[in-house]
């Protein structure tokens, strides 16, 4: 009987072991992976000792849970990749619209809230990739003309429940209007070689291994691949400027509305937007740096120049709904 | 002065709208051996479950050795009254071995004396060499015999038994009889038995229960029940016997078709009722010189003795013992019988008015 | 017939520690419910009239399918390794279980990078010029997936209901003159029912609630919309409404069970296993074939190319995986402990102190397995941080300092969102388990003064070590796995494994997910060894 009271109070010890939080640390609420965002926290408690304590989950979770934890939250600030998640954050009233130079001249204006409620800390390209055996550069255009007759049966997608896909169509709808995206979407559907695929790593390889000719895909999973296989069949295309430029998207940030450490927090985005941070993030994952000046990796600079769509990224968040509707509307699974 | 360890009084039990037990009555003194005997579903086992305290009772009140452990408003719970029950299925516990089993209710605290107590109690049992087996390793008899060292291991004030035998084969229960007869005098326990089975009620118990429909009808030894029958579904489920219609002058001649019973002036008050006497086969005798004929209807070969289904005059069959050595008649034949009727019981409709009348 | 007793204290403790149980076990299902109450979304009418109906058929679909795969694999694994003997049976008794180790959607993304065009079996194909694809990105390949990974639940359960219903009614049946072959129809499928129902009700579940591997096979079930609706339309409210449809789905299929069996008892007392019949020859290879090629599809194949993956990796991913291990580890135990210790109350209670609304009780305990996972995690969160406020309302107003949150993000809270997930699991073995013992044990036993806490640890919990085992290891392996609840409710940079697959698998990283899988996977191996070592 002794021996069980002792492991109930050990487990009860155990369980109600919450990370204390101190004065010298932030708290993160992120829906980006550890390993994508370790290194540039654990840079920035080396420059400035505050600690950075961090909890992953899905983006649409954390808000629920910010939510449900109201003000008593220990959250100080919500980090996610797609403005669309920081979009719905901000329309639930959980993020604090902060002002601040440093972050308004650090990221171009498309690329942040106009209201201040959130930040975008690194550009996701989403693009189109190519098989150069198969494909001649001249052939490709922009993701509407993926649509085209020559390319039936030749083109490979990831799944429609990705908000990737989804703040992709969205702002086609901003581009050209929700007929003619659905127009866009309905031809590409009937252009697909095989069933949609459930990463962006499988439709490289799809590409790669001749299953399809062309796909859409963020250049960061091509980079990964690359990185690994510089061998690799498959080849990335940006879209110019003149015919709408590159899609992009953002990982970033905002305040949580119930902070105690506005200022602290206010510091750390404005250091992650800073060089030191936005070269790590660049180099970590093969994204390119919201801030005008700072490298690419290597990989990066050799795909050439990003010409991208300026349209601003509340968008993404405003039109997803009706983006995800013409998806289910016209069969993109 | 003997007291009695079981009181049981104006008894009731329904399951739903279904009367299973209704104002029984038992009484049962200490070292009796009493069984509860009846046909299935006349709720003998229910009355079992009672005292026992696995179920309660909707009226009346089950007192065990002067303490009142059922009523209406009361039920003391099994663990509590010191009551040990042997299962039909004996319930052994499969996941302890035989000596574990029968610790298991001992109230002592000290493994030595529980040890010495488990090996005493196997020792009477003859099961020393099984005390380290499992019960599923045991023989029906063995696990028997298990089950009820088991139950009397915590000195019970009543050992209730519901179908001890019912699981076991024919040639093993003769034997399991005696032995548990024996077993349960030697320990000197107070015992109620649940069976459907006479032979095993006449062969133990000393005081029986007949039980039909959740009523006790009659309460007593082997003999009276036998001989002075109250109630005619009693005389009917022991043993076989006929009833044979009767007439009562008005000066208190009972005369059948077999002839007169008795004269007897005190039974002239049951004049002018219906009634019939019953008849056990050894109350009809074979006499050849007899005036009394009857056609032989079928004949039983028993080994020491055959019994003769005859069909009297009246239509009426009778049953006949003879010495199986004495002469045969064949079937159709015609036989001359006589009553020797030591005493007799006479009924009116279902119920006996008069239990001791002596022939003339 | 309990039910005429007066009143019994004791009982009176058991049956209020049961609703208790319930009622936290069902809060999590009520907040779900509730959401019916709040506005009705905008999205409910694009829901309804473009995808609901096919993510019903979808959904029945799939359920079907998996139904009937598990169910003709579990089942006739269950007949012939309780009835035969043949080469390997000893090992395939257990080496079957092994799959329940491997998260279905391990299985899934190993077997969807296998049998990818750009995979090692086709790239090989083409190579000798064999050009014949298929796509396993269908509700089939998912099927097949979710059965290997489910065969498991069916295969125990009715293994077991096998052992219980004993030979002497194969006996009897085959003297009824019926054939060897027939008895299987004619009277153990019959009498396998209870366990089968409770088997599939968790297959079914599983497979309904699941996410990962339909996700990965690109099958739009109903736990899809479930995440569409939230992940998508930002709208948890409608998510919550379509969830509330799967809780009131299982919830109608365990009370038509209970209502349709009626009074029929399945009970057995004999329990006698009798002997297993030797096979030879060409019978003894057929089963032999059929026990080693599942065991190859569902544990074999899956690992070795989880372990092909693993050791390509670098050596610093290793590194972590030891944190990650120990609170997977610890969570596991904590929680297979708990789930255990509760399903007992529970179970015993329904057995000792019977009541109508106790069977009602028990059974709202388990419904948490039929939830989605991350619906579950709101469910729970919403009323735990309700909660949570009152206490460190009721804190400050007596010390006039705010504690801040002290039940949300801290192990407790993923400890109780896995509990209540995991019920059905205990539950599922040790009601199976109950129903075998005959009720004169207890009364043989209460006739000894034994009664409550002290018969079920003299007499039950023996009795039933084997469930008990079951359950503690099921239970853990399964909360091991668990992810959307993990992670939801999990405190701040505290990750298991699960956590770390998941957000691997996200990144469409397979082969880095596969140093966090492998190790979860002996994890789970290890306690079904252990369960093995016990069951014997």
């Amino acid at each position: 009987m002794k021996s069980i009271l002792l492991i109930i109070s050990l487990a009860a010890a155990y369980c109600a072991s919450g990370t204390a939080v101190s004065a010298e640390e932030l708290v993160v609420y992120s829906s980006r992976k550890q390993h994508l965002v370790k290194p540039v926290f654990d840079a920035y408690e080396k420059k400035t000792g505050i600690k950075i304590l961090s909890v992953t989950d899905k983006a649409p979770a954390l808000v629920e849970r910010l939510k449900a934890e109201g003000k008593r939250s220990r959250a100080d600030i919500y980090m996610t990749v797609d403005a669309g998640n920081l979009w719905n954050a901000a329309e639930k009233g959980l993020l604090k619209p902060i002002k601040s130079e440093t972050l308004s001249s650090n990221i171009p204006d498309h690329l942040r809230d106009p209201n201040g409620n959130w930040f975008g800390l690194t550009i996701r390209a989403r693009t189109i990739v190519y098989a150069p055996e198969r494909v001649k550069v001249a052939e490709l255009k922009d993701y509407r003309s993926l649509g085209l007759p020559k390319w039936k049966k030749r083109l490979c997608l990831r799944t429609a429940k990705k908000v990737y896909n989804q703040s992709l169509v969205a702002m086609l709808i901003s581009d050209y209007g929700e007929k003619e995206a659905e127009s866009i979407v309905t031809s590409w559907v009937a252009n697909l070689a095989t069933k949609v695929f459930p990463n962006d790593n499988a439709v490289i390889k799809a590409v790669a291994a001749g299953q399809c000719d062309v796909g859409i895909v963020n250049s960061y999973y091509f980079g990964r691949l690359k990185k690994k296989d510089p061998g690799l069949k498959v080849a990335l295309f940006f879209p110019k400027q003149s015919t709408g430029g590159v899609h992009v998207n953002i990982s970033g940030a905002g305040i949580v509305s119930t902070s105690k450490n506005v200022a602290k927090a206010t510091k750390f985005l404005e250091w992650m937007s800073g060089d030191d941070a936005q070269k790590i993030l660049a180099e970590l994952n093969h994204e390119y740096p919201v801030k005008n000046g700072v490298p690419t990796s290597d990989l990066v600079k050799s795909w050439g120049v990003l010409e991208e769509n300026k349209n601003n990224l509340r968008q993404a968040g405003e039109l997803q709904g009706a983006a995800i509707k013409l998806m289910d509307r016209v069969g993109y699974r | 002065m003997t007291r009695n360890v079981l009181e049981v009084s104006d008894v009731a039990y329904s399951y739903g709208s279904t009367q299973v037990l209704n104002e029984v009555d038992l009484k049962v003194e200490e070292g009796e051996i009493a069984c509860l005997l009846g046909a299935s579903g006349c709720g003998k086992t229910t009355l079992l479950r009672c005292i026992a305290g696995f179920e309660s009772v909707a009226n009346g009140m089950i007192v065990i050795n002067g303490t009142m452990v059922s009523s209406k408003t009361r039920l003391v719970p099994p663990e509590s009254r010191n009551v040990g029950i042997v299962f039909q299925d004996y319930a052994l516990f499969p996941h302890l071995t035989v000596s574990e089993n029968i610790a298991f209710g001992i109230r002592q605290k000290d493994p030595e004396s529980i040890s010495k107590k488990v090996s005493s109690l196997l020792a009477s049992v003859n099961l020393e060499s099984k005390k380290d087996a499992y019960p599923q390793e045991l023989s029906g008899g063995q696990q028997q015999r298990v089950a009820l060292i088991r139950a009397l291991a915590p000195e019970p004030d009543l050992l209730l038994l519901d179908e001890p035998f019912s699981n076991l084969d024919n040639s093993l229960r003769e034997k399991m009889k005696r032995e548990l007869k024996a077993l349960l005098k030697s320990f000197g326990v107070t015992a109620v038995l649940v069976t459907h089975n006479q032979d095993e009620a006449f062969d133990i118990a000393d005081k029986i229960a007949v039980m039909q429909q959740g009523r006790i009808l009659q309460w007593g030894s082997a003999y009276q029940l036998y001989h002075e029958p109250l109630h005619h579904f009693v005389a009917e489920f022991l043993g076989s016997g006929v009833f044979l219609p009767a007439d009562l002058t008005t000066e208190g001649r009972l005369e059948t078709e077999l002839g007169v019973i008795t004269d007897d002036p005190s039974l002239a008050q049951y004049s002018d009722t219906h009634l019939s006497i019953l008849l056990r086969p050894d109350d009809i005798v074979a006499d050849d010189k007899s005036t009394h004929k009857a056609r032989v209807v079928a004949i039983a070969f028993r080994g020491m003795y055959q019994v003769y289904s005859l069909r009297l005059e009246s239509g009426k069959e009778i049953q006949c013992f003879t010495s199986s050595h004495e002469q045969r008649h064949e079937v159709n034949s015609m036989m001359g019988i006589r009553l020797a009727v030591h005493h007799a019981v006479i009924f009116s409709g279902e119920n006996a008015i008069v239990r001791h009348v002596n022939p003339t | 017939m309990n039910s005429d007793k007066p009143s019994d204290p004791k009982g009176r403790w058991w049956r209020l520690s049961t609703i208790l149980i319930a009622a936290v076990a069902i809060a999590p299902i009520v907040t779900v419910l509730l959401s019916w109450l709040l506005p009705f979304s905008e999205h409910w009418d694009h829901f309804g009239q473009t995808i609901l109906p096919k993510l019903v058929v979808n959904s029945l679909g799939l359920l079907c399918l998996v139904a009937i795969g598990t169910c003709v694999i579990g089942l006739s694994l269950g007949w012939i390794i309780s009835q035969f003997d043949f080469p390997g049976r000893r090992f395939f008794q257990f080496a079957l279980l092994f799959p329940l180790a491997i998260p279905a959607y391990v299985i899934g993304f190993v077997y969807l990078g296998l049998t990818a065009f750009s995979g090692p079996l086709f790239t090989g194909l083409r190579s000798i010029g064999v050009g014949f694809f298929f796509d396993m990105k269908t509700i089939y390949g998912a099927a097949f997936v979710l059965v290997l990974s489910l065969y498991p639940y069916v295969y125990l359960l009715t293994k077991q209901g096998f052992a219980t219903i004993g030979h002497r009614y194969f006996e009897a049946a085959r003297a009824l003159g019926v054939s060897s072959s027939q008895v299987f129809f004619k009277v153990a499928l019959p009498m396998n029912r209870p366990w089968l129902f409770v088997a599939l009700s968790l297959v079914g579940m599983e497979t309904l609630a699941d996410f990962g591997a339909v996700s990965i096979f690109v099958v739009d079930t109903f736990s899809v919309g479930i995440y569409k609706a939230w992940y998508g339309f930002f709208s948890p409210t409608l998510a919550a409404q379509l969830a509330s449809i799967l809780v009131v789905i299982v919830g109608g299929i365990v009370i038509f069970d209970k209502v349709q069996r009626g009074k029929r008892s399945f009970v057995s007392l004999t329990g006698l296993s009798g002997r297993r019949r030797r096979l030879h020859g060409r019978k003894a290879i057929i089963c032999f074939g059929y026990c080693c090629t599942l065991f190859l599809l569902s544990f074999v194949i899956p690992m070795l190319q989880l372990l092909v993956w693993a050791l390509q990796l670098d050596a610093e991913i290793w590194e972590s995986m030891l944190e990650l291990t120990s609170n997977s580890v610890l969570i596991g135990l904590m929680v297979s402990l708990l789930v255990t210790g509760l399903c007992l109350l529970l179970v015993y209670t329904y057995r000792f102190y019977s009541r109508p609304f106790i069977w009602m009780a028990s059974q709202a305990a388990t419904l948490g397995y039929a939830l989605p996972g991350s619906v579950l995690a709101i469910g729970l969160f919403l009323p735990l941080a309700a909660m949570d406020h009152r206490l460190a309302d009721f804190i400050m107003n007596l010390t006039g300092t705010d504690p801040g949150l002290l039940l949300t993000g801290t192990v407790f809270a993923v400890v109780i969102g896995l509990s209540i997930r995991f019920m059905a699991v205990g539950h599922a073995q040790l009601h199976a388990a109950q129903q075998r013992v005959s009720k004169r044990i207890d009364e043989a036993a209460q006739n000894f003064g034994s009664t409550g806490i002290d018969q079920m640890k003299r007499i039950h919990i023996p009795i039933a070590w084997k469930a008990v085992a079951a359950s503690i290891s099921l239970v853990f392996v399964d909360s091991i796995k668990e992810m959307p609840l993990t992670l939801m409710t999990r405190p701040f940079s505290w990750d298991t494994l699960s956590v770390k697959i998941f957000e691997l698998i996200s990144e469409g990283e397979w082969e880095m997910a596969a140093a966090p899988a492998v190790i979860l996977s002996i994890v789970g191996l290890t306690s079904l060894v252990l369960l093995g070592k016990e069951a014997k």
